[in-house]
């Protein structure tokens, strides 16, 4: 506003300035002017319009007035003018207005008021004087301006108080420091001289203080009361230092620091020469260092400073601690905040109360609850050794007492030790002994024993397959080796009925040879065949492996060396019969007939068909009678189950409706979608076998390919191109060759052809090329 | 003292002097003392709030050459 000097001179200006302009357009102003006052009558106008005007000066001035008053005017002293102003006009005023509006005058209204019982207008005239009217208006409550802060004023303010109160305290050390002589200004004060005089009279003073002292104490001494003054004074006087003295000195470490059974030198901290109130302060600037390296690990270590989940902090009571607006900044600004504690007296510290409050934080945090659930954990699939020790107790472990069976010779020992035979004990078995040597032959074949056990290897063929190959027999219990002793008694048997036959057989070659043949023959025949040996061997005939490890052999062999030379006297005797009867006995030639293999043609032979229906099949596709198709095993046996299926069987009778059941209605609207009526049936067991064929120009049936192609073409009036159809007819026809040819020759009867060629020209070949070099001839 | 114009825009205009302190009432008296209707029978408006006759002047803060519209009822 207009407060400052700079812009009031600036308005001063300003105004000159249009003065200036003014007069030099002053006519067109005043033009202006009554326009104006002829275009609007306004109520303030109006007013100045009463004004003799005839000066443009005046005019001039009054408008300046009226545009200036909103800047440098109050309201107030506006207001004053304004009546002031009204008073002398007040009758011209009202000659002027009386056409439009009615009006009264003051005193008219006056007397009008009077008579209504009002008190009387308040005008200028009543109240006497413009200052009076002021009071009026100031006590009423108008609008004050209050002016808005200044803040450049306000900042001026403050650095001068600032500089002011700076001056004030320089003062104040200036004070201070002016009692105090200066290290320099002592010395400067006094030269040589004084100060020999100066120290010389210090001493004189000091020894005098002394005698004088020493007088004192005398007379001290003779009045008896120099103890008294020692006791009083003693303590004063040896003044120490103690750990009395440290009480009330704060230390500047946290209680924490401080270990028992560890010293500690605390020092002096330094502190402003000037500091008035400042106190000790103790502290260890080992401790120090400590600190500040745990403040920069912190820094080093420090998060984000923004962590919008963090969970409120509780402090030491459990109350909530409120969190302060950017807290994180408070260190910064206010430096950090250091745990001191003062000495007690006799520079102790009690850390009891320290105690007692911790127990007490204890005690509350105990008290409260926490709303946190554990960490989840993943979950382990295992126990570790600690969980296990945990959830399972050991449970002690029964001494059980075995009861010890009597031993059974078990497969396991049968098990062979290492270098032992596997297979047969040699020792034991006393077939050896038994069997004389000269029944055993060089191969040590024991004739009559069908199993070569003893001489073989216990890994051969034959032993192995009657064992099964190297089969662990260990889980095998062996009732007293019954079968064992079987076999034993077995090969006994059939020995002693070998060394019985041996005789036999030679006597009985003698008498055959010697006279007819008897009864005992037969008999003995007989008897062999029923031969022990034999029946068990045909007993092992019917394992599997009879017959593969030259058992049969064997057993031929067996018959041979006893049979045939009973076989040989049976036909000799008959032979003898045959000559007395007069029959003859034609011999069949048993001598092998070698069958020369035939020589093979190009092609395979005819297959023949006799074999059986696969081979009529065969043969059947081969000569294409048959469509090698091959059809999906589902499809076939759908087919051939046809007839097997029953045929009048439905899963579900569906005429079948019961009028109580209430909800076979429902059922039946929910699923058949709720027509009405009747439903359709099907004809029991119609099947209808539907079979599409299609037949080509030549009549053959078509593929559903072919099919297709067929049907495409038609429906789109455009076959295949030429050479297409063309190739498609050599396929068939060439099927069809193939259909019609013999199987053993090509379609192109080739093979009848050469065949042919060599009848003609009886050569076991054929000259392929009739080249002019006349050379490659192929001899076949 | 303040001057007030109403108008009833039917060709009566009054200019009045009174205080500010005066009442609504008082001003329809003086305003029939004018014009010559019964002040019962006057209403003022402003707009569309019409003015009641126990409140002042200085209330309502009618001000000097306020204009308020005259109406009969």
């Amino acid at each position: 506003m207009g407060s400052s000097k700079k812009h009031k001179e600036k308005d001063r200006d300003r105004d000159d300035k249009k003065r200036k302009r003014k007069h030099r357009s002053r006519s067109k102003s005043r033009d202006r002017d009554r326009k104006r006052d002829r275009r609007e009558p306004r109520e303030e106008e109006g007013r100045y319009r009463q004004e003799p005007s005839e000066d443009g000066e005046v005019e001039e001035h009054r408008r300046e007035y009226d545009r200036g008053q909103g800047s440098h005017d109050t309201p107030q002293q506006y207001a004053g003018r304004q009546v002031v102003k009204d008073e002398p006009e007040e009758s011209a005023f009202e000659e002027k207005q009386g056409g439009a509006d009615l009006s009264l005058s003051v005193s008219e209204t006056n007397k009008l008021r009077a008579k209504l019982g009002l008190k009387p207008l308040d005008t200028g005239d009543d109240a006497g004087t413009g200052d009076n009217d002021e009071q009026v208006t100031a006590t009423k409550k108008e609008d004050v301006h209050v002016p808005a802060i200044n803040l450049g004023k306000k900042r001026k303010e403050e650095a001068l108080r600032e500089k002011t109160a700076q001056a004030k305290q320089k003062r104040l050390y200036k004070e201070k420091l002016s009692k105090l002589k200066t290290l320099g200004e002592s010395d400067s004060e006094e030269d040589t001289v004084s100060w020999v005089l100066k120290s010389r009279r210090i001493q004189t003073e000091k020894e005098e203080a002394a005698k004088r002292a020493k007088l004192l104490e005398e007379m001290d001494e003779e009045f008896g009361v120099g103890s008294l003054i020692e006791e009083e004074f003693g303590p004063t006087r040896r003044r120490e230092y103690t750990s009395r003295d440290l009480k009330g000195i704060k230390v500047d470490h946290e209680l924490d620091a401080f270990k028992e059974g560890k010293t500690v030198v605390l020092t002096l901290q330094d502190k402003g020469i000037l500091d008035e109130d400042a106190s000790d302060v103790l502290s260890s600037v080992n401790i120090m260092d400590d600190e500040t390296a745990k403040r920069n690990l912190d820094n080093k270590k420090k998060r984000p400073d923004y962590n919008p989940y963090e969970g409120e902090e509780v402090d030491e009571y459990g109350m909530l601690k409120q969190r302060e607006i950017l807290g994180k900044y408070d260190e910064v600004l206010d430096g950090a905040k250091k745990q001191t504690f003062q000495l007690g007296s006799g520079g102790k510290y009690d850390a009891a109360h320290e105690k007692k409050m911790q127990d007490m934080r204890a005690a509350f945090k105990a008290k409260g609850e926490t709303l946190s659930l554990p960490a989840p954990v993943v979950a382990k699939e295992f126990y570790s050794p600690n969980e296990m020790s945990e959830k399972f107790k050991k449970v002690k472990k029964k001494v059980r007492k075995i009861r010890k069976k009597p031993k059974v010779l078990t497969a396991r020992d049968l098990a062979p030790l290492e270098g032992e035979h596997l297979g047969r004990r040699k020792g034991d078995t006393p077939i050896d002994k038994d069997i004389p040597k000269e029944l055993i032959d060089k191969s040590g074949y024991i004739p009559g024993l069908d199993m070569d056990v003893d001489n073989h290897d216990p890994l051969d063929d034959s032993e192995c397959e009657i064992l099964g190959p190297e089969e662990d027999l260990t889980g095998v219990e062996l009732e007293e080796d019954k079968a064992a002793n079987e076999l034993q008694m077995s090969l006994n048997k059939a020995l002693k009925i070998k060394q019985k036959k041996r005789p036999d057989l030679n006597r009985l070659a003698d008498r055959i040879v010697a006279d007819e043949p008897d009864v005992d023959d037969e008999e003995l025949s007989l008897n062999i065949r029923l031969n022990a040996t034999s029946e068990f061997c045909r007993s092992l005939g019917e394992i599997p492996t009879y017959g593969q490890a030259g058992n049969r052999e064997e057993e031929e062999d067996d018959l041979m060396d006893f049979e045939h030379e009973l076989v040989e006297a049976r036909r000799k005797h008959e032979k003898d019969e045959e000559a007395n009867s007069g029959w003859h006995h034609v011999e069949i030639d048993d001598t092998a007939v070698e069958i020369k293999s035939e020589e093979k043609g190009v092609l395979d032979d005819e297959p023949v068909v006799n074999e059986g229906i696969a081979a009529a099949l065969q043969l059947a596709r081969k000569k294409g009678y048959l469509d090698h198709e091959i059809t999906k095993q589902g499809k076939v046996n759908s087919n051939k189950h046809i007839d097997l299926e029953a045929k009048n069987y439905s899963i579900e009778d569906k005429s079948y409706n019961d009028v109580d059941d209430k909800y076979s209605r429902g059922k039946h609207s929910r699923y058949m979608g709720g027509g009405g009526g009747m439903e359709f049936k099907d004809k029991d067991g119609y099947k209808p076998e539907i079979k599409l064929e299609y037949v080509d120009d030549s009549g053959r049936n078509m593929t559903p390919k072919e099919a297709f192609r067929f049907l495409s073409h038609k429906f789109h009036g455009k076959g295949s191109g030429k050479k297409k159809t063309e190739k498609r007819m050599k396929k068939v026809e060439e099927e069809m060759l193939m259909k019609s040819m013999s199987s053993t020759d090509t379609p192109l009867n080739t093979v009848h052809l050469l065949l042919e060629k060599q009848k003609t020209e009886k050569t076991p070949y054929i000259v392929l090329s009739g080249s002019s070099k006349g050379g490659g001839a192929l001899s076949k | 003292m303040i001057e007030i114009t109403c108008n009833d825009r039917l060709g009566k205009k009054v200019r009045i002097k009174c205080n500010p302190d005066d009442t609504i009432g008082d001003l329809k008296k003086l305003i029939s003392a004018q014009t010559g209707t019964r002040y019962e029978k006057i209403v003022l408006k402003k707009w569309y709030t019409i003015y009641k006759d126990h409140v002042t002047l200085d209330d309502y803060e009618i001000h000097d050459g306020m204009n308020l519209e005259l109406y009969y009822q």
